[in-house]
């Protein structure tokens, strides 16, 4: 199989994630920060070490302002459900995902109002107007993506939160398609919130993303119970990570993504988006030679583009499109609405959907010369 | 081992964070359980530290790191 759904999840795993994974349940697989026997100490240890280097690669002030969750939408959902309050106004962009739109529209039930604004593509002024003509006076929070997982756009945060903050706003990036891609520090760029998968660009498992804060204790809890500490108090903690990581922890994805991290910084996010792009107009190139091929964004380049690119071919369903690649030539894309309905709307897409390639690190040249020809097959 | 050279927290994170800077301060030291008879809320975790606890406090204290009381 040629896989190019890598803005689903990345496939394969680097080895090191794989062997961090079978380390963690064949060697000290106990439960972390609960006993005081030696093996649940070392799983504290271990999952101590994934914080801590997630909090220096993402540049956060501490290890204790990293909050493991089950996904990136588990954490944007802590951030928005612990956060406003009715009354409050949350302002958008118009490429978010579901797991931020669907929450904000069950929140709207509750008083909560949001406004959506249309970006650029590739004017940074246009799309910081947009969001600077939607705030209001009872504003309390932006989401904005940092990369479109439908278009690959990228959005300016570091502007973005500038802009914000002069307003007293704080921001919530979603790092979904961005975290191991592109260079993110979030003490430099001033964001309040991070919300992050750890399946995507960091090549770990599936199962464990991050909330990476120093706001946490203001927030208020979607989950409370045990967490290994000031037991006899019934109130949940108000300290950092523990507030809101009730339960038992995700000890082989933690692991995992300890070992992602690593791999990735061993690179570094600037190598892996430069070769992600570079495949990426390449495709362009050969796409744009075909008439019935449709596409939605400029060519690719390191300054407005994530590793994303879809297209279309003529009027024919997208989903139509992804089963004869993956039929006729074992190609792995992903079709239809990408659970992101706003980011189709801003290109008239809704009803076709759209094919969306998205290589990773190890996606190869000669990858993506059989995926264009595949594409160029199609009758 | 002595209550006198332990240092309490609230939380297995933050005596880890406390044993990482200290570390790097060359001060070694143990995590444990931190005994019950001297917990007043249940549970936590505390570091023995092998070598001078006032220096020891110190470093945690300008690291921010919170220890259980604070």
């Amino acid at each position: 199989m040629i896989y190019l759904d890598n803005s689903a999840t990345t496939f394969p795993k680097p080895p090191s994630v794989r062997k961090a994974m079978i380390d963690a349940v064949t060697q000290y697989g106990a439960n972390p920060g609960r006993s005081g026997h030696s093996m649940s100490i070392r799983a504290s240890e271990e999952i101590f070490k994934c914080r801590s280097r997630a909090a220096k690669f993402f540049g956060a002030n501490s290890p204790e302002n990293v909050v493991f969750t089950l996904n990136c939408t588990h954490a944007i959902n802590i951030v928005l459900k612990g956060l406003l309050h009715k009354g409050d106004h949350v302002v958008v962009s118009d490429i978010e995902h579901n797991a931020v739109v669907r929450p904000l529209y069950a929140l709207s039930e509750c008083g909560i109002s949001y406004t959506v604004v249309r970006v650029s593509i590739n004017d940074s002024d246009e799309t910081l107007a947009s969001f600077r003509s939607a705030l209001r006076d009872n504003t309390k929070l932006v989401v904005c993506n940092h990369v479109s997982n439908v278009w690959g756009i990228r959005l300016p945060i570091e502007r973005i939160t500038a802009m914000c903050h002069q307003y007293g706003i704080e921001v919530l990036v979603d790092a979904s398609q961005s975290a191991g891609v592109l260079p993110i520090n979030m003490t430099d760029i001033g964001i309040d919130y991070l919300c992050l998968p750890g399946h995507k660009g960091l090549y770990s498992p599936m199962g464990v993303g991050m909330l990476i804060t120093a706001e946490g204790e203001k927030l208020g809890t979607l989950i409370e119970g045990g967490t290994g500490s000031n037991s006899a108090v019934l109130e949940q903690p108000t300290i950092m990570p523990d507030r809101f990581e009730s339960g038992t922890q995700n000890l082989p994805a933690i692991s995992g993504l300890r070992a992602g991290i690593e791999f990735v910084d061993a690179i570094t996010p600037e190598k892996i988006h430069a070769h992600e792009i570079k495949l990426l107009s390449n495709l362009y190139d050969r796409l744009q030679e075909n008439k019935r091929v449709k596409l939605y964004t400029p060519r690719p380049n390191n300054k407005i583009s994530g590793g994303v690119l879809s297209f279309n071919i003529k009027d024919t369903d997208s989903e139509t499109v992804a089963d004869y690649l993956n039929t006729r030539y074992g190609i792995a894309v992903r079709a239809g609405l990408h659970c992101a309905p706003l980011a189709h709307q801003h290109f008239g897409t809704e009803t076709q959907g759209a094919v969306r390639v998205s290589p990773s690190y190890f996606t190869t040249v000669r990858e993506i010369t059989t995926l264009s020809q595949a594409i160029n097959s199609y009758k | 081992m002595e209550s006198k050279k332990s240092i309490k927290f609230n939380s297995v994170t933050q005596a880890l964070h406390a044993q990482e800077v200290l570390a790097g301060k060359s001060i070694r030291s143990k995590i444990v359980r931190t005994p019950k008879l001297r917990s007043e809320s249940g549970c936590g975790y505390s570091l023995y530290i092998n070598g001078d606890i006032t220096r020891a406090k110190e470093i945690i204290r300008s690291s921010g790191i919170r220890t259980a009381g604070d």
